[in-house]
């Protein structure tokens, strides 16, 4: 079952009209530059609606760079990005969930707060938030399992439920496109769990989720596709066929280690010291 | 002498009325801007933008003769304006960093100003006036565009509240919503520019950053949610005014001087004694 997400009416207030039978996500020939250096080359892939994408690389392969111009807050230099048939800067469906690190934890915003400001741009200006808004809200921080705590102060929250808070937003925001930078960083082993059960709740909902990683073993076991990266695009496929040891030494060099566990899959450690960090701007 | 009569005293004068009416407008005003300032770490920025507005005055002096006060305000909108959206420029698309972009503009136009006004005879009691505010010289004139000015800025924060949190909570969210994130941004320094305009009078370009930062943030500590921080800061500027001015009648202090030091007083206090950030919670906490 598709449940609808809150409604059936999609009021989308001056966002780019989707294109039906148009992929989610296609993205062709891609290139950008960071700095005047080349930080992604000629990155093509096709993300049907609905589907889960992984990308994964090296520390600098690009994966903040990709996210940022998929959410349509950075130019490529070359190549096209289409999200449901249009430039990702006509939409306002696109949910862009930023690392928590970037994040100024002490602002005096409560939970639910934060999750309104994801209809910001549906409420429009001089407006206050209207019985439906407020009932999205709700819905949201009860799909992430928040509602008890919608009163609390940001700052009061642990890792995961901030991650959530997030997601919620991206929910309130009606996005249809989900777009998340390295979610588990910095989760303990529980809150990782409840990020990713998350993640692959929103199948459900139709949601196309597109999550940069570093963690290979979750991407391989969690995601539909896996984008392996290293600036060009190494592999695009199913895990069985992305991370093969010829691809990931290409993407990870020396940096790797791979041993076969009991049950014959690969167990994958990246050691992550290769090059410098993604470039967050 | 009673309490009432201590009270009711000062308030025979007019010039009394008048500058309590004008630091009570300007106190509250000061704590709604300077929440945003305080959350967006724009302190130093607000504080260039207060100090930037001595050439513009300067060039009023020149221009007008020092009689004329109605032409020095348009003077120093002009100006405290063109240098916000100027700053907004450079530091958008400078290759120095923003703080630096900030300090440049904020010495180079506060010399300029120096410069201008040393040319004018008898400059030194101008120059006093304007760096450390004159509040007992404010008109009926002044307190109307005090109110009309004043009042704009709050209009514009109250319909625009929603975006303005956004763009200074998270740009990026501004930008994925596809909200004009780059006008907001510029809105809040021409908001931030005719704030220190209307209230150069009061506490003048050298204590103005304390009443933008130093109320917000009292109630910074104090306030969990934003609207909370807001009236809480407005309700601290606007003690902070009526008392300095007290404290500066019966004390002879610097009208300015009196009001911050208020201000001040009461930051620590919250500082100390804040339920939630405040030493003492910690103190018990350990």
């Amino acid at each position: 079952m598709t449940a609808g997400r809150f409604g059936s009416i999609p009021s989308r207030r001056g966002g780019a009209v989707h294109i039906v039978d148009a992929p989610a996500v296609a993205v062709k020939r891609l290139s950008a530059m960071l700095g005047g250096r080349p930080a992604l080359l000629d990155i093509t892939f096709e993300l049907e609606e609905g589907r889960q994408l992984a990308i994964v690389g090296p520390n600098g392969a690009g994966k903040t760079t990709l996210l940022r111009i998929l959410a349509g807050l950075l130019s490529p230099s070359g190549g096209d990005v289409r999200i449901h048939g249009h430039g990702p800067c006509g939409h306002v469906c696109i949910a862009y969930v930023p690392q928590r690190s970037g994040i100024d934890w002490r602002f005096p915003v409560t939970v639910g707060d934060v999750v309104m400001m994801g209809r910001v741009q549906r409420i429009g200006p001089a407006r206050r938030a209207g019985v439906r808004d407020r009932h999205v809200v709700r819905e949201a921080l009860a799909a992430v399992d928040l509602a008890d705590l919608a009163e609390r102060q940001i700052e009061e929250l642990s890792g995961g439920q901030q991650q959530r808070m997030f997601i919620a937003r991206a929910l309130a925001q009606e996005a249809d496109l989900i777009l998340l930078d390295e979610p588990l960083a910095g989760l303990d082993v529980h809150s990782r769990a409840e990020v990713l059960d998350l993640i692959a709740s929103l199948r459900d909902r139709g949601v196309t989720a597109i999550v940069a990683l570093h963690d290979l073993g979750v991407a391989a076991a969690s995601f539909d596709v896996i984008l392996l990266l290293k600036r060009r695009m190494v592999g695009y496929g199913r895990a069985s066929d992305v991370f093969t040891e010829m691809h990931l030494r290409e993407a990870y060099g020396s940096c790797l280690h791979m041993a076969e566990d009991a049950s014959g899959a690969f167990v994958i450690h990246d050691t992550a010291c290769s090059g410098g960090d993604d470039v967050v701007r | 002498m009673s309490f009432v009569e201590w009270i009711v005293e000062p308030l025979r004068y007019p010039f009394m009325v008048r500058g309590l009416t004008a630091a009570a407008s300007v106190g509250g005003l000061c704590a709604v801007v300077g929440a945003f300032v305080v959350l967006r770490g724009m302190a130093f920025m607000g504080d260039a933008i207060a100090h930037s507005v001595l050439p513009g005055l300067a060039a009023g002096v020149l221009t007008a003769g020092r009689g004329d006060r109605r032409i020095l305000f348009w003077w120093a909108l002009g100006t405290a304006v063109a240098v916000a959206l100027g700053i907004g420029w450079v530091s958008e698309r400078g290759r120095v960093r923003e703080d630096t972009a900030i300090g440049i503009v904020f010495a180079g136009m506060f010399a300029l100003g120096i410069a201008l006004i040393s040319t004018v005879r008898g400059f030194a009691v101008d120059l006093v006036h304007f760096l450390f505010g004159n509040v007992l010289g404010v008109s009926n004139g002044d307190l109307i565009l005090i109110g009309a000015f004043g009042g704009a800025v709050l209009l514009a924060v109250l319909l625009l509240y929603k975006e303005l949190v956004v763009v200074s909570f998270d740009p990026t969210l501004a930008r994925t919503l596809r909200l004009p994130a780059s006008a907001y941004r510029y809105l809040l320094f021409v908001l931030i520019a005719v704030t220190v305009v209307v209230s150069l009078q009061t506490v003048g370009v050298g204590l103005m950053l304390a009443m933008l930062v130093v109320p917000a943030s009292t109630a910074y500590l104090l306030a969990r949610r934003l609207p909370a921080m807001i009236a809480i800061g407005s309700l601290f500027g606007v003690l902070s005014g009526v008392i300095g001015l007290y404290v500066s009648f019966y004390a002879s202090v610097a009208s300015g001087a009196a009001i911050v030091l208020v201000a001040i007083g009461f930051f620590f206090t919250a500082l100390l004694l804040s339920p939630r950030r405040g030493a003492l919670r910690r103190f018990q906490r350990n």
